[in-house]
């Protein structure tokens, strides 16, 4: 495969793309890799590689190849330095040790850092699919091709998690109107 | 409701493109059942709640967060139901000027001061970092290795992106002046009574500190190399200097460039990077100001205070960096990749200096793997060399390891790629022999080289016996399990439990399995114990367990001792050891190992070598050790080839049907003008160990096959060898001899000792090898490779491929589409062929990427 200099270098194409996407992304590969250095050089690669795809080819799945890259970037990046967690492994809830307790954020005034440190409560692969569906906006096929899960997994998965975030909201907070 | 439905409606309230299907089945329940409706409700309101908490947690690295993702529609509510776009601003912005105001208590009242200090404090970060840079840069010069030079990489591309990158800041810049401004007037009223003269003066300083600042925090990849390291005057800490002329007198300087995942490259800078560094006019990019106008000098003098710290975390975050050692890494042939990787750990150790080193685990990736150079074989005449000797290698854990560089976007160092293995590793469709008598098959095929279609490539295929699981003699099997603290990662002890557990089931009540572990100490954790007592070794393999450092040797001995206990000539002896090769304490000097191995396979017990793990691999050893042990040597990477190796293959690895197995070919020169054999590089025997017995050579296990490649250029091709002699005075004129007038191309010699069960040697083979011969007749015609069979089209592009990868002259002109072309026709639908396609791409587009 030759470089397509026409399709690889447009870079008002690769800059919108990033202005749009760059926030997420970063906050994804935050949560990922807990460490913002990976998550901003994940970030970069990723579109460096954009740089370099060939727009043609990418356009109609592009946030999903953002986060797919992204993704595949953070854990390369994790696996070369062997700080690679398997994200369902035990040692996943230490990870969220330093993220504020459910009981603290309902002590929290605003409603954002409520809700984000309730989310940091779920399991790993629970948070995960909700960023990428309420933060990225991807849909459950984008969402499973980046996490590499079946389209079925990911719709347990998001359900799982919206009913035991449901159950945290309602517990701990006002946030949410008592079902009738 | 049931559980289903409920995740349809989910999907359904979070927006999901449903089926028609689906949709009907939505709608039934909607109208059916009142809970399904508030069930969507309430789900689209925790989805708002959900999306709008995302939309301002922060961005890593950034203040404060950008509320673009925010701001996105929502794709599944009405936009009605969302918070107020500017409320939310609003929020935050107070929010900073109230950081602000704790930050500095004394603004209120000498507030013009309070700039000054606060302009003052972002320039001497700027200054630290600047200096950190100039410190990293200067060791960096001191200490980059001899031999490896400054890679020039082609930095077109990376530079649009830059620009794009610096294009993009501007309008950040720009599109944030009106709620900067905003902004700027609450802090008017709030907190400032500022001569507007001497404001003007300060803000001047602050827009170019907030240029410089803003490029660094948004490029914090880039180190920026003066010519004159001065970094004050990059800082603009020197208004009065013309900053653009000391720049741009330096047309285009090397730039060092720590990107992406820690490499050093060196690049030549972006010109447009240089003027927004050290700022002036962007005319360029286009859309900057030339003149910055109030609101800009107030945004961007406010931009200086705020990301003033962010620098200085950065610059302080970077104590993260892990230990690289350099000290293994032996690659002779510097091609790009080695060089950057090289120039990388230079880099890397540096900056550990700078940093208090706290990291868990300080050993590094590649930086201590091993392995051995390769020497490419060239074309040889046969006249010159009528023969050519290997022996055969069944390893696959070269293909393994090489997957594993590409995966993590990592070009392999050329001493990884073993072609032999790389082919090896894949499953033939070559006819097996028959009976067990006859353990080898031998199959060969010409075609048209693929990358030079004016040759012949020939395409030899042995093929060993397939035994029947039932069929096999029983095995005495100890497990040698490395358990010191690097196996520790999930990539490899649990990997070798996984497999361990897998091959255990395979077994029965006539085979014996112990279990010795080694790290500080080794230890017997599992007497030797029929295979049949599945629970008790279980048990044991449950109970496995990483910490310590590893003496690799005592492990090993005390293995053999273990497995000569039920040693018995009929069995298939075999010490199996589970490693990532780091063997770090006692024994370590391979030579001895090799030694200690080799008398163990004389005495009948042959080792395999099960290679896991990365980072701290030593490939080469492992490799040595498992060649002198009569065994085999896989590369474990994850549980599908583990499965591969210790059940789908679990014969071959542990039953050898023949052994020193040798091959030699013969070339004609009345049709053959010179010939190479592709891969096999650390295999090559002289011509006379073919016949010598006591030459060891490779084992080939039940249903092993193995793949060997010669490119052979035919007479009448224009043809020159690489390095030219004169021609000799005392001989003849080198032409061929009258015995050469046959139609024979060629003669492929095998030799092998066969098994022999109830012979007397300890390990149950043979002690003379036996001989077989197939001639090859030159072909009238030979095939051009599109006709030649699936595999033998696939065994040439996994040799291509391997070539390619290590940078081989003789396939430069053939492109990686066309390999890719020829490997994607002839995958057969198998699984690891069409993996092998996608390590194609992975290559190439690293390859081209390093280019």
């Amino acid at each position: 495969m030759e470089p397509d200099p026409a399709a690889a270098n447009d870079p008002a194409w690769a800059q919108a793309l990033f202005a749009e996407h760059r926030p997420a992304l970063l906050r994804y590969a935050h949560s990922l890799a807990h460490d913002p250095e990976v998550a901003a050089d994940a970030v970069q690669e990723t579109f460096l590689r954009l740089c370099r795809e060939e727009r043609a080819k990418l356009e109609p799945r592009i946030p999903a190849w953002l986060f797919t890259v992204c993704r595949s970037r953070v854990f390369d990046h994790l696996r070369r330095h062997q700080r690679m967690n398997p994200l369902e492994a035990p040692t996943a809830d230490r990870l969220t040790d330093d993220e504020p307790s459910p009981a603290r954020a309902a002590e929290a005034s605003d409603t954002a850092t409520q809700v984000l440190a309730l989310i940091a409560s779920l399991p790993p692969a629970h948070q995960e699919v909700l960023r990428l569906k309420f933060q990225a906006g991807l849909s459950y096929r984008e969402i499973a091709d980046t996490t590499q899960k079946t389209v079925n997994h990911v719709g347990v998965l998001l359900h799982q998690a919206l009913q035991r975030l449901r159950e945290q909201v309602r517990s701990q907070t006002d946030l949410l109107p008592t079902p009738r | 409701m049931k559980p289903e439905d409920q995740s349809l409606l989910t999907a359904y309230a979070v927006g999901e493109d449903l089926s028609a299907e689906e949709r009907a089945h939505v709608a039934q329940l909607l109208r059916d059942d009142p809970e399904a409706a508030a069930f969507v409700e309430d789900a689209q309101q925790l989805g708002t709640l959900l999306h709008d908490a995302y939309g301002q947690e922060p961005v890593p690295g950034e203040e404060p967060p950008q509320a673009a993702a925010a701001e996105a529609p929502l794709p599944f509510m009405p936009s009605g139901k969302r918070r107020p776009e500017n409320e939310l601003t609003a929020e935050q912005r107070r929010a900073r000027v109230e950081a602000l105001k704790a930050k500095a208590p004394q603004l209120k009242r000498t507030p013009f001061l309070t700039y000054q200090a606060m302009i003052t404090a972002a320039a001497a970060c700027l200054v630290l970092v600047g200096l950190y840079y100039a410190m990293n840069i200067v060791q960096m010069l001191m200490e980059e290795p001899d031999d490896s030079e400054y890679v020039e990489v082609d930095m077109t591309k990376e530079e649009d992106l830059r620009k794009g990158q610096i294009a993009q800041i501007v309008e950040q810049i720009e599109a944030d002046e009106a709620r900067r401004q905003a902004e700027e007037d609450r802090l008017h009223e709030e907190l400032l009574a500022i001569d507007l003269d001497q404001e003007r003066e300060a803000a001047e300083a602050a827009q170019q500190d907030a240029l410089a600042v803003q490029t660094t925090a948004a490029l914090p990849q880039i180190e920026y190399r003066p010519t004159a390291p001065d970094p004050r005057r990059r800082l603009g800490m020197d208004p009065s200097t013309p900053l653009a002329s000391a720049d741009a007198s330096s047309s285009r300087p090397r730039v060092p460039i720590r990107p992406l995942n820690g490499r050093a490259t060196e690049s030549a800078a972006s010109p447009d990077l240089q003027a927004l560094t050290s700022g002036t006019t962007l005319a360029d990019t286009g859309n900057a100001p030339t003149k910055p106008t109030v609101p800009a000098e107030q945004a961007a003098r406010q931009q200086a205070v705020e990301r003033a710290p962010a620098v200085a975390q950065a610059a302080g975050s970077n104590g993260n960096h892990e230990v690289f050692e350099l000290n293994s890494f032996a690659v002779d042939t510097v091609h790009p990749a080695n060089a950057r990787q090289t120039a990388t750990l230079a880099g890397a150790r540096l900056e550990t200096r700078m940093s208090d080193v706290a990291a868990p685990i300080t050993v590094a990736p590649t930086s201590r793997e091993a392995y051995d150079s390769i020497q490419e074989a060239d074309f040889v005449s046969p006249l010159d060399q009528p023969l050519s000797t290997f022996s055969v290698d069944v390893d696959t854990a070269s293909y393994a390891n090489v997957r594993r560089f590409l995966e993590n976007g990592e070009l392999p160092p050329a001493g990884a790629v073993r072609i032999e293995e790389l082919l090896n590793y894949f499953n033939y469709h070559d006819a097996p022999p028959a009976s067990r008598d006859e353990p080898l098959a031998l199959h060969t095929d010409l075609a048209q080289a693929p990358w030079a279609p004016e040759h012949y490539l020939m395409r030899t295929a042995l093929k060993g016996y397939e035994m029947p699981w039932d069929e096999r003699p029983p095995a005495n099997l100890v497990f040698l399990v490395d358990v010191s603290g690097s196996m520790q990662s999930a990539n490899k002890l649990p990997l070798v439990k996984t497999g361990l557990r897998e091959l255990v089931r395979k077994l029965d009540e006539r085979d014996r399995v112990a279990i010795v572990t080694y790290a500080g100490n080794e230890r017997l954790a599992l007497p030797s114990t029929t295979a049949n007592n599945t629970e008790t070794i279980l048990h044991a393999i449950d109970q496995l367990g990483a910490g310590g450092s590893t003496n690799g040797a005592g492990g090993i001995r005390r293995a053999y001792e273990e497995a000569r206990k039920h040693l018995d000539p009929a069995h298939a002896n075999r010490v199996i050891l589970c490693s990532d090769g780091d063997f770090n304490v006692g024994m370590t000097n391979r030579s001895d190992l090799v030694d200690l191995v080799e008398q163990e396979a004389e005495s009948g017990v042959y080792l395999t070598i099960l290679g896991f793990g990365m980072g701290n691999y030593q490939d080469a050893m492992l490799e040595e050790i498992s060649n002198k042990g009569n065994g085999n040597y896989s590369y474990i990477d994850n549980e599908r080839e583990a499965r591969r190796i210790l059940v789908e293959r679990a014969a071959g690895t542990l039953v050898p049907i023949a052994k020193d197995v040798k091959i030699q070919v013969e070339f004609n020169p009345e049709h053959v003008q010179a010939y190479r054999l592709i891969g096999y590089e650390n295999r090559a025997l002289e011509a006379q160990d073919f016949n010598d017995d006591q030459k060891d050579a490779g084992e080939i296990g039940a249903g092993h096959q193995v793949i060997a490649l010669y490119e052979i250029v035919p007479t009448g091709v224009d043809w020159q060898p690489s390095g030219q002699v004169d021609d000799l005075k005392y001989q003849a004129p080198r032409e061929a001899p009258e015995a050469a007038h046959s139609d024979e191309l060629l003669t492929v010699k095998l030799r092998y000792k066969p098994a022999e069960p109830k012979g007397d040697t300890a390990d149950g083979f043979s002690e003379t090898s036996v001989k077989r011969e197939f001639a090859v007749q030159a072909p009238e015609q030979v095939p051009a490779m599109g006709e030649a069979s699936e595999d033998f089209r696939f065994s040439a592009a996994v040799a291509g491929f391997g070539l390619k990868l290590r940078d081989s002259d003789t396939v430069a002109d053939w492109s990686w589409s066309r390999l890719r072309r020829l490997a994607s026709g002839a995958t057969a639908g198998e699984n690891e062929r069409e993996d092998f396609v996608q390590l194609i791409d992975e290559a190439s587009e690293l390859k081209r990427s390093a280019e």
